[in-house]
């Protein structure tokens, strides 16, 4: 946001916060802005919970459109605008996955969206292929299936446990200014990620056929 | 310059907009039930209170009594009337809102189709919509709210159940503007009621709140922080409650009475008994039931509240999953929970509230009025919102199911997964699928299947105009808005171009009723089905979308290859053709890999011809 912006109110010098210095009035998102500045928070890999959750909350007491309900339409149109993307910001921040894409993107380099795009390590892919057989072979009538979906989470979320923390040191590397090369390993790194996510998903999917 | 002379101190801008001090807006909360419904407002002492009618009744039957001399009863008179001319006497009409005529129940009712497939129910000689019916209600409420507060209303917080589809909210808002009621907000019943049930005890932590009503049921979970008060997950089954219950007691009756095919008066009569046997077994071990039959001696039994938990377990037992779903989606379990409110006169069953114990591992809380807690929640949001006070409090919504669109293959592409805060913008890029292609089809999708014909239709469109391009150059984007009120407008935009459609999703005709229900619990059970037919109909759809591609391609640029590369390619075709109509969806994805490999260098040479910006570093697979 520059400082010299005028206030779409009162037409004052708005200053470059939310809110215009001058009238007080509820100004339009800078759309240009990260989704670290939304709510806050410094740009980086690591990020507690409950930080993320108190900035929420504050956030949402700020901007949330009751908040606006008896003013202007327009504050209330800046105030709608304001809180879609502080939901976007809380929920993509919040999962791991997508906020190292993020941080990829604000880094330049575009994340993959699609498969194929990396090569992937054979290696990797047999590791990936016997789990998969592994759910499978789950029978969700059998009396075992809780037991056998149980371990297989489990398993699984080691390795993405793993991989989180390589993305995480591959991204503070390529903040402090290492390079591209780095950048491709963290994308390696979140490809197999994704992986694990879906994976988990369907683990997800087949344990809510047991309740 | 004028302009500049009005600042006044930050903050504290004098706008025309905002109401001087002392100047209250009359606003209310309106809990509009399946089988009764109230109306509240805060009082002088500033807490939120129902308002009576002038019999001092705060609740009002929700029934419709329609005469043939055009003249509307509501409330208890209407209900004194069910039995004597039951097709003319509506009630549970909340079932029926934003519902097609197969998707609800017919007995005793005269349906027809209306306009958009919406069902239209015949009554004292006309033909009316839930929303009519509706919107009686509603009227009757105003009424009484503005005779207790003295003057016209400036707006009401309408209270509808979380797991309410868009169609269903819609028709509740168009209700309200019928009755001549400004919507300030629908807030969802279990939120309304955790801000009553906080708000009165300054309560902090994570709830479940438990809501079993008439007609519908639902399960929230919420955090309680500093004011907010934020759902974490929402779940539930929009045609699910106590009316239920009466209806499985009452088909035990007419059973017993060796009735197959009641007349409408006399399953009217069988429903009432069932539901003053319910309510007798809250407190009772056992009571009488009797019911005149058509000829003979009356139908007379002792009815026990053993015999009755039978009759209904299936049904108490059938709000567990969307229970133990809402507790996984928020990452929780029992143990983290700091108590379950009981909300709905449903849960004065006693076999409920062993279930909910039972299920949450605590004794649930039901310290406030289960009837009146959501209407009170409502009225205290609506003063909230009208300004009257100052606050802290904030009420933080989910969308209660996954918004989507149907893609290649009838496949479900979600956009908005469920339990994602409201309001909310998500956006999707699509792009054209055969070169030239100057319309595309929108088709937006509510639902947790991952085949389209299994979700609920919300509506469709057609974006046009696309400028021709070859495939895949064009992007379109389908941005999905959902507003504070749940509601959902869908917009697609050509990017290049600017080209754009919007359309603000009205209750269109779509699945089978129980559906929302219905359709979890089909998605829980066919998962794995679902899974593999997903996998197979995407590789097909990969598959044609590649040998297209690739035949565009050479039917433009064949020059670049010669006649050693040419039939290798043509082999890894034809061997695509052979497995494409097969089962297996990894034999089609080895020879579209294999296809891909085969072209890689023809698809480089393309691009160095091509100069298309668009096209720059994708594969064979990314030109379609």
């Amino acid at each position: 946001m520059s400082a010299a912006r005028a206030c779409w109110s009162c037409k004052g010098p708005a200053g470059d916060a939310a809110f215009c210095v001058v009238c007080g009035v509820l100004q339009p998102p800078d759309s240009g802005a990260d989704l670290f500045a939304v709510l806050g928070l410094p740009r980086g890999f690591d990020l507690d919970r409950p930080v993320l959750e108190e900035s929420y909350r504050q956030a949402q007491q700020r901007f949330h459109p009751d908040r606006f309900a008896t003013r202007s339409a327009g504050e209330r149109r800046y105030s709608l605008e304001w809180i879609t993307r502080i939901n976007t910001a809380f929920q993509t921040l919040g999962n791991p996955l997508t906020r190292a894409r993020h941080l990829l993107e604000l880094l330049g380099h575009a994340a993959p969206e699609h498969r194929n795009t990396t090569p992937v390590d054979p290696a990797f892919l047999m590791e990936v292929m016997e789990l998969r057989e592994a759910l499978a072979e789950v029978d969700p009538a059998a009396d075992d299936a809780p037991r056998r979906l149980e371990r297989l989470r489990r398993e699984v979320e080691q390795r993405v446990d793993l991989e989180t923390g390589l993305i995480r040191d591959s991204l503070a590397r390529a903040m402090a200014g290492e390079g591209t090369t780095v950048l491709e390993e963290a994308v390696r790194h979140l490809d197999r990620l994704r992986y694990h996510q879906r994976f988990l998903e369907e683990v997800d999917r087949l344990e809510e056929r047991l309740f | 310059m004028d302009l500049l002379l009005d600042i006044a101190e930050p903050g504290a801008a004098p706008l025309p907009h905002q109401l001087r001090p002392g100047e209250e807006w009359r606003v209310v909360g309106i809990d509009l039930g399946t089988t009764f419904s109230l109306v509240a407002a805060i009082d002088l002492e500033g807490r939120p209170a129902c308002i009576p009618d002038e019999q001092g009744q705060v609740s009002l039957a929700s029934v419709v009594h329609y005469r043939a001399d055009g003249s509307i009863l509501v409330g208890e008179q209407a209900r004194a009337l069910a039995v004597q001319s039951p097709r003319d006497t509506i009630s549970s009409v909340k079932r029926f809102m934003g519902r097609a005529m197969e998707e609800v129940p017919a007995e005793p009712y005269r349906l027809e189709p209306g306009e958009g497939g919406m069902v239209r129910i015949r009554a004292g000689g006309r033909s009316l919509s839930p929303v009519e019916i509706s919107a009686e209600i509603l009227k009757e409420l105003k009424k009484r709210a503005e005779q207790a507060l003295g003057g016209a209303l400036r707006g009401a917080v309408v209270t509808v159940p979380a797991y309410f589809d868009d169609a269903q909210r819609q028709a509740t808002k168009d209700a309200c503007r019928l009755a001549g009621l400004e919507v300030l907000r629908l807030v969802n019943e279990p939120t309304a009621a955790a801000l009553a049930y906080g708000l009165d005890q300054g309560r902090e932590g994570l709830y479940a709140i438990y809501d079993l009503g008439g007609g519908t049921f639902d399960i929230s979970i919420l955090r309680l922080t500093r004011g907010v008060f934020q759902v974490l997950a929402t779940g539930g089954n929009s045609s699910l409650g106590g009316d239920d219950f009466d209806r499985a007691l009452a088909s035990l009756f007419l059973e017993e009475m060796g009735i197959a095919q009641p007349d409408p008066g006399l399953l009217q009569a069988a429903q009432q008994a069932a539901r003053e046997a319910k309510e007798a077994l809250t407190g009772a071990e056992e009571t009488v039931v009797v019911l005149p039959r058509p000829e003979g001696a009356a139908y007379r039994r002792t009815l026990t509240r053993q015999e009755m938990e039978q009759r209904i377990d299936r049904l108490v037992r059938a709000t567990g999953m969307p229970c133990r779903r809402a507790l996984k989606d928020a990452g929780l379990t029992p143990a983290d929970l700091e108590g379950v409110v009981l909300v709905g006169g449903s849960t004065r069953v006693p076999a409920v509230r062993r279930f909910v114990a039972d299920l949450f591992q605590t004794e649930p809380l039901a310290d406030l009025d289960p009837d009146r807690i959501v209407a009170l929640g409502a009225a205290h949001q609506a003063d909230l919102l009208a300004g009257n006070r100052r606050s802290d409090m904030l009420l933080v919504d989910v969308t209660p199911l996954s918004l989507g669109l149907e893609t290649m293959g009838g496949l479900v592409e979600k956009v908005v997964p469920r339990n994602s805060p409201i309001p909310t913008a998500r956006g999707q890029e699509f792009t054209t699928y055969k070169d030239g292609q100057t319309a595309m089809a929108i088709h937006v999708v509510q639902g947790e299947r991952e085949t389209v014909d299994q979700c609920r239709s919300l509506a469709r469109f057609e974006l046009r105009g696309i400028p021709p391009m070859v495939a895949g150059a064009a992007r379109i984007r389908v941005a999905f808005q959902v507003d504070a009120d749940g509601l959902l407008t869908v917009t697609a935009r050509e990017m290049t171009t600017g080209v754009e459609q919007s359309v603000a999703v009205k209750p269109s005709y779509g699945l089978g009723d129980n559906e929302i229900a219905a359709m979890l619990r089909d998605a829980l059970d066919h998962g794995a089905g679902d899974l593999q037919l997903r996998q197979l109909r995407e590789a097909r759809v990969e598959a044609d979308r590649v040998r297209h591609a690739v035949l565009a391609a050479l039917e433009q640029d064949r020059d670049l290859l010669d006649d050693q590369e040419m039939p290798a390619i043509e082999t890894a075709m034809g061997r695509l053709q052979q497995v494409a109509g097969g089962e297996d969806h990894q034999s089609i994805n080895d020879a579209i890999a294999a296809l891909d490999k085969a072209t890689v260098f023809f698809a480089q040479r393309r691009m160095d011809r091509n100069i298309r910006s668009v096209m720059t570093g994708r594969k064979v697979t990314d030109f379609s």
